[in-house]
């Protein structure tokens, strides 16, 4: 019966939110009676208020039903018995402290103990409004009121001065960033101990966000060799055993992807022993599961013992299912149910961490705590089931919340040494005095912070309810708050208060200093610029690291020159980086001609290293030298491509086989049926078409390692879409084509040794006879009106980057010139090549084309129509010796033939072709894109 | 309010109505603001701070407004006036909340508080580029399977278009959403029809308004009142026919009366008169053939731009159009849903929610901000798009008190949909109302006067006249600062055009000489010591840290960025993006992603290549290439160290060090793990010695940043996280550093409200119109689309056409602008580095040569020139470089004489360490397991304490609720029921007895006694707490203390156990008697035997 909320009471943030609600209500001592009753004087009935109100009483009525209570609840319980003349009980003094401020809940509660005791006396850290000129208390000025109008009566009140300030010193600094913040901060807390004799307790280092400054600070006081610890809550997920633990109970959800079995399996969390797995077993089933291209699912993983070469052994399949089994969850189950599952898996798949030489002793404390607390977590399930009753929950469900209970757990770390400094958000800041206190990150918008109200309890609504006389304004929001806090925290420092805030954060953001640090000065920006990194590192150096880096920021490459001083720890570390600083600069000054640049020839010649040359050269391995020699080296030589984890999608490669097949079915069949796209009837050729794309799909399905996600319907159709989107464009080219090519071999091989159905393109150079072998798409050949056959090379590319002529004339693409010249020479020898041909299918338009007999170009619907007068084949011919000559002396250099080479090119993360030619910043228009 | 000129004054003043301020370049707009804040709060006493709303631009704007406001405030607390200073204190204290936002964060507020109004869910957050870019791709792909799947009619779009570029094209849509639904909202009803005629008006429209601008235009009625005036001698001559017939179409035209066809054809009638072959040879008609020939020429080249009518392809657009647009509302409904779902929004659903939230009839959320918000001030008004400025006039309400200040010569952001139209129909509107709600600030306080007379000058002629509403009207700057004027604050560098050998300069030698002469310009100033002025008054000499180096794109800064090194000249890029693809980012991805699979060979290449290990590549491929087939690399690497090969060495150690690694990123959260790499290889040292090394050593941090903040994720998916951001493009900004005296880089863009000393203006050559792309969208004209044709004869559609002039003037117009704001950074000094051709046809390089006339300029020396418009003139040096320029000498940074070191600090503080406990209670089940655990001695001895707290002398026996509850309040070890069960029966049998053990009966006798009385004791500075468990005083007023102890052990072995504990007890009869003066005796309690024992007299009582 909900109507003005009804548009979100199904949102999972709504029920928080309504929760917030319902705790500001009992803070305030307000009974969904009292609300509900105030809201009808001022006319509210139909409201979303009152909807809120009603909510609130439902859940206090059901709660009730549980005969349980909530916390607040229990004082409300409190409160009535106080004040039932029932209820007898008799004490002499109830002295109360410690309350920064009281809500009015509590304050009942009070007035209901007084009436039970002779005397009341209260603690509270007050100052009224006129006396308190640095309005430090105003935040408090409700709370105030509300206890003198709730015990008002017989209140009487005795001031006490607190200790008058201190000569406490102010020192104001910036940095750039929250790093050098900290480190400036690690310098003055290590200089303190080390020269003035303090000790950690001296000093407390806090800021009003400690997770913004968690990386800051463990960088810097790691660096500067300070001990430290930082108070704050960090989340469980943040453990690699947390996170072991969470794969693992999602596994099944998850359906045993092969990315995640292999992780829990070789994780040193994992009881191979109990399940019975040995290393290599485990390793077998990677390579193989890889090989097979497992994705997901049992099917999959079965297909892993159908690869006959060094699968894993046959015992190794019994085991792994039944892991499997233990890491399946039931599909429904009770919270009892699921709990045991849980404790079931962990206890069978769980390594329980226990001290030992090899790791951190507290590392491993920390784990066990960790599973401590994950046990607290399933026991308050486990809890709430026999509160409310058991009930059946769909296993997603039981692992949401789970992963939420885990989520949301605040788990504390403990401090490792007796002599750290602490760290901690300044509301965790303890109230005590400490000699020198630092408060970082005093930047408009963190400190103070904003209110983070939001929901049924924002600033906006809190208001609205005050106009119902329903006052749940919580003085921990107050504006003044902040200030409070800051001053506070100054007030903690008997020598100096440190404040400081950096220039800008991570993200890049510039951030103002708060008004806390400025107090008003607008000049404080330009007059405390930021210190400069790493000033007195030379003076006093923290670290030899730190004493380096003074240098390496302030001479850059002259680093290598400059002579460090003489310490052992400097020269030390001097000898640590003397390899790693010479590669750099190597790289840097551009030594095309070093090995670190895949510049091998030296070695060839010394015969310290060899490269195999090959009888025939494969074309389309020439052609990437021609791109990069590195990058032949690292896909040819290395024969390394970036690890790609198996996937539904369909991977390129199957669709560009895919393609071809299709296509060769199709041309094949018109063939052997004398047809011709030219002049042949549409429909019958369509059909035909349709008739050789359904055969390679089947082909295609028929791979074992074809992964078929539950896209593959749609997949298929695309696939069925681009092909037939292509051949349309191919029958309308055949009609307009004045030569009236036809089709005539498909994947036609030469030089391949085993099919000898074509001998190699043999290539002269000097003495030396270079042969090539390789696959060509499709040969067409033109109506004849010369007395030699005129050919067209055709080749089918999945993308759609054209190609140019300047890209033979440079090398960087000589496939179809090498195909051409192999056509000429060994397919069809007295034939002359006068064209070649990309093809995208996926673009269904041609992407480039090479004619070879000098005729003027036709208008091409891609760009570049440029004159080449230059012969394609015989540039071709050069460049291939060029790239057998390259290969032959092991240079490999790190030379793309141009930009656009690299742009698609698998190794762009290894080669370091940045490091050659000056770090690029990436092309972006600031913004105005 | 002393330090405010008399059109501040009024700008400030005037609360008592809707104002909005165009407010130039550098005329304190911020100060206004402020206040404006204040006198607003001075003037209503009742109004607080939360009655107004200000709304900035960027974050760090609001940010330093409200630092200023708190300030200036803080000032106004300082007052005998007690009520004053409660009035001022009220705001003071409330400033830090007050809503001063940029519109964005105005929203997302709006949305936190109404969630109800706007039906979203409270916990909402908003989504990430990734996560979008996630989203967005899959929507995509739903609607092309759905389309294809059920065969659809936009089928016909895949078919026609290239699929890669539509889903570009609808990704494009999609992000900005809002702009492309505000485009269809342009056309109205989606038919053909419909957008048939739609286009025909607004072809009509054009083609009419360019004749009406051609009859306006200066050079037309100069030579047409010539030709008018002028008729040829030979009446029988075909020249004078023509000349007739021009005069005569032209004045018919000028009437301006009749059907739109017939002008527009008369127009292209006088396009065709060619009056080149008539008239006598002698040249005696050259003029009147000139003038005709110049008004052909205007008209001509106006026909020759606009189609005179729709053609075929245009009903082939159209159709594509409708389907386009179908299309793309598929992805969005499943955009839509998704996002949802995921209790996601982006930042257009933000503005469109809130928006949403306010409209609705009888919104709460409107009333409510109707109730409480009294005054809206807007902040950079220029760049507010349509929907914003719609959200703020929701926000308002008739009594509320808008003012909106802007400078619509700065209006850059075009492409986030804001327009000058929005700033000028609120112009209108508020003019309308009242004329005196429009004002302006002129006066610019930033620059040298010699700067705003150039500027002025040279932006009367760039930016013309015109009323269109999508043009900024040019006004003219007034100096505020009384300087003498000095031609040397405007240079204008002309580079070379030829080398010393006289041939052409390739594009690359340009670059590079450009960026040494921007390199030269800032060191040579710094060598004369240029002064520059000081705010505060006064003179300095100038600094690196007051250049700044403004370029339209980032991929300008580059040979900049050489040439600056090179000369060894300070320098930080700002605002750089291209974190991501960072090559210190590629090794750490790289390093993280071998580390948790070591099968991944190709990253463990990169790593060993990378400076951290610095293998060389000879050795890589010995490793590679001696067999091993089926090996990974990793393997073979280890295989090939066991071999111990000379030559190796290098290799062994990084084995060692990666099989560490291997082992740590198992077990360490990846930020400790890249942390403790980094400082042990100290590659960010490495990094700091190539070039750009602050920067990417910094960058290296960056990334143990980012893994912190990502804590939950594991080694390998933070690396797989980098590489799906990289796939996103999403745009990452590199690590922050130092600003202070180092020249800065950056784009016009994000120098937008920033002011330098000394501005250079390098790479102005770059064309001002992007190239055309195949899909156009924009609220002025609705969407259109280029027809991909095979076709002999090349006709675009003419809507297309058309549209792309419509887009070419708005962005040639905001490209001025975007010049404009360039210009206007400079306070002292302003150079400009030209070519001395300009390539594209619409570029900043032409319009400057145009308006500086420099084409006339000798470029041999240094020479003092002129630029001239209407109503200003200015003086500026020109300065032109040979190419071999004189580089500057690079400034030296020797390295300083080595200091004396104190070295007192170079130790790592050694840790102290705490005894770490051997280990806490280890996995116990909460359900019952394969094995019945029994408890651990410590929950049934806290649960027999907690037991015998309840036993009182009255009630000797307990309840079952009670013995259960205290159970059940043991918590999470016995959260089971069995678990429970078998913890309750222990406590029974415990109670059992107790109950018939001597200590119950002497509970039973005594006079009174206190369970777990805690007590505190201060001894010097370290206190402690305890708690005895038990303290009886008898009907003789003996006092005893009890201890309980529950352990289970052989009862022959009782005295040892009691020793073990005497000493405890002792204390807390020491402390007692310290406390109290009572003497009492210790007994402790075995709970197991239900024995009392007398620790003192170590007998069994
Ligand atoms: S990215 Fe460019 S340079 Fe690097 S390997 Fe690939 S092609 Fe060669």
């Amino acid at each position: 019966d909900l109507n003005h909320i009804a548009g979100m009471v199904n949102f999972t943030g709504t029920h928080q939110s309504v929760l917030d609600l319902i705790d500001e209500f009992e803070r305030a001592a307000l009974t969904p009676d009292d609300v509900i009753r105030r809201l009808e004087k001022t006319s509210q009935s139909d409201s979303r208020y009152m909807e809120l109100a009603r909510i609130y009483a439902a859940y206090k009525s059901e709660l009730a039903q549980t005969g349980f209570e909530d916390e607040k609840g229990l004082a409300f319980r409190a409160r009535e018995v106080l004040y039932s003349d029932t209820f007898k009980m008799d004490v002499g003094l109830i002295a109360v402290d410690g309350f920064d401020r009281f809500n009015s809940l509590q304050l009942q509660v009070l007035a209901g103990l007084a009436r039970h005791s002779d005397a009341l006396k209260i603690c509270f850290d007050y100052l009224a409004p006129e006396a308190d000129l640095l309005q430090e208390y105003v935040w408090k000025e409700a709370s105030y009121n509300d206890l003198m109008r709730t015990l008002g009566s017989n209140v009487s009140t005795l001031e006490m001065s607190g200790l008058t300030e201190t000569s406490r010193q102010r020192i104001k600094f910036r940095a750039i960033d929250r790093q050098f913040e900290m480190e400036y901060i690690a310098r003055q807390i290590k200089t303190g101990i080390l020269k003035d004799g303090r000790v950690p307790s001296d000093y407390l280092v806090v800021s009003r966000n400690i997770r913004s400054y968690r990386a800051a600070i463990a960088s810097a006081f790691d660096s500067a060799g300070l001990n430290y610890f930082i108070d704050e809550a960090i989340s469980l997920r943040a453990l690699p055993l947390v996170q072991f633990l969470n794969k693992l109970f999602n596994l099944a959800a998850n359906k045993f992807s092969r990315a995640d079995t292999i992780a829990i399996l070789s994780s040193p969390y994992f009881n191979k022993k109990n399940i019975g797995l040995t290393r290599r077993d485990i390793e077998g089933l990677d390579k193989a599961s890889m090989r097979m291209n497992v994705v997901a699912s049992r099917a999959q993983w079965e297909d892993v013992w159908h690869s006959s070469v060094d699968g894993p052994r046959p015992d190794a399949r019994k085991i792994l299912f039944r892991f499997f089994d233990i890491a399946t969850p039931p599909s429904v189950a009770t919270d009892h149910e699921f709990v045991r599952w849980v404790e079931d898996v962990i206890e069978a798949c769980l390594i329980n961490p226990e001290p030992n030489p090899e790791r951190e002793p507290f590392d491993v404390l920390e784990e066990q705590r960790a599973l401590i607390e994950i046990r607290r977590l399933i026991a308050s399930l486990v809890h709430e089931e026999n509160i409310l009753g058991a009930q059946e929950q769909s296993i997603v469900k039981l692992l949401g919340r789970l992963s939420h209970l885990i989520e949301k757990s605040n788990f504390r770390k403990t401090p490792r040494t007796a002599n750290s400094v602490v760290i901690c958000g300044a509301d965790l800041a303890p109230n005590q005095l400490a000699k020198e206190v630092f408060i970082a990150g005093l930047a408009d918008g963190e400190f103070p912070k904003r209110s983070s109200q939001r929901g049924f309890v924002s600033s906006d609504e809190v208001a609205k309810w005050a106009t119902f006389d329903v006052n749940i304004q919580n003085p921990r929001f107050h504006p003044a708050f902040e200030f409070a806090l800051f001053n506070s925290l100054v007030q903690r420092a008997e020598t100096k208060a440190y404040l400081s805030c950096p220039l800008s954060d991570m993200g890049g953001e510039e951030l103002t200093p708060s008004f806390f640090l400025t107090e008003g000065d607008s000049e404080f920006e330009h007059s405390s610029p930021a210190i400069a990194p790493y000033t007195s590192s030379n003076l006093a150096p923290l670290s030899a690291r730190d004493l380096v880096a003074h240098y390496g920021w302030k001479l850059g490459s002259q680093l290598g020159s400059q002579d460090l001083p003489a310490h052992p720890e400097i020269e030390n570390l001097r000898d640590k980086m003397g390899a790693p600083l010479s590669v750099a600069l190597a790289r840097a000054n551009n030594h095309s001609t070093s090995s670190f640049n895949g510049y091998l020839t030296e070695y060839v010649n010394t015969k310290a290293i060899s490269v195999a040359v090959p009888l025939r050269w494969s074309a389309s391995k020439l052609n990437e030298y021609g791109k990069c020699p590195f990058r032949y080296w690292v896909s040819q030589v290395l024969k390394s491509t970036p690890h790609e984890e198996p996937e539904d999608e369909l991977d390129a490669k199957a669709i560009g086989e895919m393609y071809h097949k299709a296509l060769e079915f199709f041309y094949l069949e018109l063939q052997r049926q004398g047809m011709n796209l030219s002049f042949a009837d549409h429909d019958t050729v369509r059909e035909t078409f349709d008739g050789a794309v359904d055969k390679a799909l089947v082909w295609l399905e028929e791979k074992r390692e074809l992964r078929r996600s539950e896209f593959w319907y749609y997949q298929k159709n695309e696939l069925k879409f681009r092909l037939q989107r292509f051949f349309e464009f191919e029958l309308t080219s055949a009609q307009t084509d004045p030569d009236k090519f036809a089709p005539t071999l498909v994947e036609a091989k030469f030089g391949f040794d085993g099919d000898e159905s074509f001998p190699p393109l043999v290539i002269q150079d000097g003495e030396k006879s270079i042969a090539i072998f390789g696959k060509i798409d499709r040969i067409d050949v033109a109506e004849n009106l010369q007395d030699y056959p005129r050919i067209r090379v055709v080749d089918y590319k999945k993308g759609s980057s054209p190609v140019s002529d300047a890209d033979v004339v440079e090398g960087r693409n000589i496939q179809l010139p090498l195909y051409a010249l192999a056509v000429e020479q060994s397919i069809l020898p007295g034939a002359r090549a006068i064209e070649a041909k990309y093809l995208s299918v996926q673009a269904a338009a041609p992407i480039g084309t090479h004619y070879f007999d000098g005729r003027k170009k036709r208008r091409t619907t891609y760009g570049g129509a440029d004159e080449t007068p230059v012969n394609l084949l015989h540039v071709t011919e050069e460049h291939v010796k060029r790239i057998v000559t390259g290969i032959s002396a092991g240079d490999f250099s790190v030379a793309p033939t141009s930009k656009s080479v690299c742009t698609n090119c698998d190794h762009r993360t290894i080669c370091r072709i940045k490091e050659m030619t000056g770090d690029g910043s990436e092309a972006d228009n600031g913004g105005s894109e | 309010m002393a330090s405010l000129t008399e059109q501040q004054q009024r700008a400030v003043t005037s609360i008592d109505r809707n104002v909005l301020v165009s407010a130039g370049a550098g005329s304190g707009k911020t100060h206004v603001l402020v206040e404006r804040y204040i006198e607003l709060l001075r003037c209503n006493p009742e109004m607080s701070v939360s009655n107004i709303v200000a709304v900035t631009y960027t974050r760090k704007a609001a940010a330093e407004m409200r630092t200023r406001l708190k300030a200036k405030i803080a000032q106004l607390q300082i007052t005998t006036d007690l009520e004053e200073r409660a009035r001022w204190n009220q705001c003071y204290t409330e400033i830090d909340g007050a809503r001063i936002v940029t519109i964005h964060s105005l929203c997302e507020s709006i949305l936190k508080a109404f969630p109800v109004d706007a039906a979203i869910d409270p916990q909402f957050e908003i989504v990430d580029d990734v996560g979008q870019s996630q989203l967005l791709r899959n929507a995509i792909d739903h609607a092309f399977r759905e389309v294809i799947d059920d065969n659809a009619e936009e089928i016909e779009l895949l078919l026609q278009q290239n699929i890669e570029d539509l889903r570009y094209w609808m990704q494009q849509c999609m992000k900005s959403s809002t702009q492309f639904k505000e485009a269809i909202g342009a056309i109205g009803e989606l038919t053909e029809q419909k957008l048939i005629s739609y286009a025909q008006t607004r072809l009509k429209e054009f083609q009419k308004g360019s004749i009406d601008s051609a009859l306006r235009d200066k050079v037309w009625t100069r030579a047409f009142s010539y030709v008018e005036q002028n008729p040829w001698r030979d009446a029988a001559n075909e020249l004078e026919r023509l000349r007739g017939v021009m005069v005569q179409l032209t004045n018919e035209l000028a009437v301006g009366d009749g059907e739109h066809e017939a002008r527009w054809s008369k127009f292209c009638q006088i396009a065709s008169i060619k009056v080149g072959r008539y008239g006598p040879k002698n040249g005696d008609a050259s003029e009147i053939k000139a003038a005709m020939k110049e008004v052909q020429t205007i008209a001509s080249d106006l026909t020759k731009k606009i189609p005179s009518d729709l053609n075929d392809e245009d009903f082939k657009a159209f159709h594509l159009i409708i389907l386009f647009i179908r299309l793309a509302q598929r992805a969005m409904q499943h955009y839509e849903t998704e996002k949802r779902s995921l209790l996601k929004l982006d930042y257009n659903d933000l503005i469109e929610l809130a928006v949403t939230a306010l409209e609705r009839d009888q919104s709460p959320a409107r009333e409510h901000y109707h109730q409480t918000v009294r005054a809206i001030l807007v902040d950079e008004f220029q760049d507010t798009n349509v929907m914003q400025s719609r959200m703020i006039k929701l926000l308002a309400s008739d009594a509320t008190n808008l003012f909106l200040i802007g400078d619509d010569k700065q209006s850059i952001y075009k492409f986030q949909g804001a327009d000058v139209a929005t700033f000028n129909s609120w112009k209108l509107k508020f003019s309308s109302a009242d004329a005196d709600s429009i004002l302006s600030l002129s006066q610019s306080f930033r620059s040298h006067p010699s700067v705003v007379g150039f500027i002025n000058a040279m932006f009367e002629n760039v930016m013309d006249g015109s009323d269109e509403v999508y043009k900024a009207k040019f006004e003219a700057l007034s100096a505020a600062r009384v300087e003498p004027e000095d031609s040397e604050r405007v240079k204008v560098v002309v580079l070379p055009e030829f080398n010393t050998a006289g041939d052409q300069l390739k594009a690359a030698e340009v670059k590079q000489l450009e960026g040494e002469s921007v390199a030269n310009w800032i060191s040579q100033n710094v060598q004369n010591q240029t002064a520059v002025s000081v705010k505060s008054g006064g003179t300095r000499p100038i600094q690196f840290g007051d250049f700044a180096v403004l370029v339209q794109r980032n991929q300008d800064f580059v040979d900049i960025e050489i040439a600056l090194a090179a000369q060894k000249i300070p320098y930080v890029t700002l605002g750089g993006r291209g974190f991501l693809e960072r090559q210190e980012i590629y090794d750490v991805q790289n390093l993280l992603s071998f580390l948790s699979y070591p099968q991944d060979s190709h990253a463990l290449i990169g790593i060993l290549r990378s400076p951290m290990f610095g293998i060389t590549d000879d050795i890589l491929h010995l490793i590679a290439s001696d067999g091993g087939v089926g090996r990974s690399l990793w393997q073979r690497l280890k295989d090939t160290v066991e071999l111990r090969k000379p030559g190796y060495e290098t290799i062994a150690g990084a084995k060692v060090c990666l099989s560490n690694w291997i082992k740590d990123a198992a077990v360490l959260p990846v930020a400790d793990l890249l942390r403790r790499i980094v400082i042990n290889t100290s590659y960010d040292l490495v990094l700091m010695t190539m070039p750009n090394g602050h920067q990417r050593s910094r960058n290296l941090w960056k990334v143990v940043h980012l893994a912190t903040e990502n804590e939950s994720l594991s080694c390998a998916e933070f690396a797989e996280s980098l590489k799906l951001m990289r796939e996103f493009k999403v745009k990452q900004s590199d690590a922050p550093l130092d600003t202070g005296d180092v020249v800065k880089l950056m784009t016009i863009h994000s120098s937008k409200g920033l002011e330098f000393p000394a501005v250079a203006l390098p790479v102005l050559g770059t064309p001002a119109t992007s190239k055309a792309t195949k899909l156009k969208f924009h609220r002025d004209f609705g969407i259109s689309i280029n027809t991909s044709r095979d076709t002999e004869d090349d006709t675009k559609p003419s809507w297309y056409r058309l549209t792309h002039l419509l887009d070419t003037e708005f962005e040639l117009a905001e490209k001025k602008r975007l010049l404009y704001v360039a210009m206007t950074r400079a306070r002292d000094h302003l150079a400009l580095f030209v070519q001395p051709q300009p390539k594209a046809s619409q570029s900043f390089l032409k319009w400057i040569h145009e308006s500086l006339q420099l084409e006339i300029v000798n470029y041999d020396s240094v020479s003092v020139h002129t630029v001239n418009s209407a109503r200003h003139e200015a003086k500026f040096t020109v300065d032109s470089l040979s190419a071999k320029s004189a580089s500057g000498k690079a400034v030296s940074t020797a390295p300083s004489a080595a200091p004396l070191i104190d070295y007192t600090l170079i130790e790592a503080i050694p840790a102290k360490q705490i005894e770490a406990p051997s280990s806490w209670a280890d996995w116990t089940r909460v359900t019952p397991g394969s094995n019945v655990e029994t408890f651990g001695a410590t929950v049934s001895g806290t649960y027999f304490h907690a037991l015998m707290e309840h036993v009182t002398s009255v009630s000797a026996g307990l309840s079952k609720e009670v013995v259960e509850s205290l159970a059940f309040a043991q918590g999470d070890v016995v959260a089971h029921p069995d678990a429970l069960a078998r913890l309750v029966s222990e406590g029974r049998r415990l109670l059992e007895i107790f109950h018939s053990s001597k200590l119950s009966s002497m509970l039973k006798t005594s006079k009174r006694h206190f369970h777990e009385m805690p007590y505190l004791l201060l001894d010097a500075d370290l206190s402690s707490t305890k708690r005895p468990d038990l303290l009886i005083e008898d009907e003789f007023g003996n006092w005893t203390i009890v201890d309980y102890k529950t352990d289970k052990f052989k009862q022959e072995k009782l005295i040892q156990q009691a020793a073990k504990h005497h000493e405890q007890l002792q204390e807390y009869a020491h402390d007692l008697n310290r406390l109290t003066g009572i003497q009492a005796s210790t007994y402790i309690y075995f709970a197991e035997f239900g024995v009392l024992f007398d620790s003192a007299k170590k007998t069994v009582v």
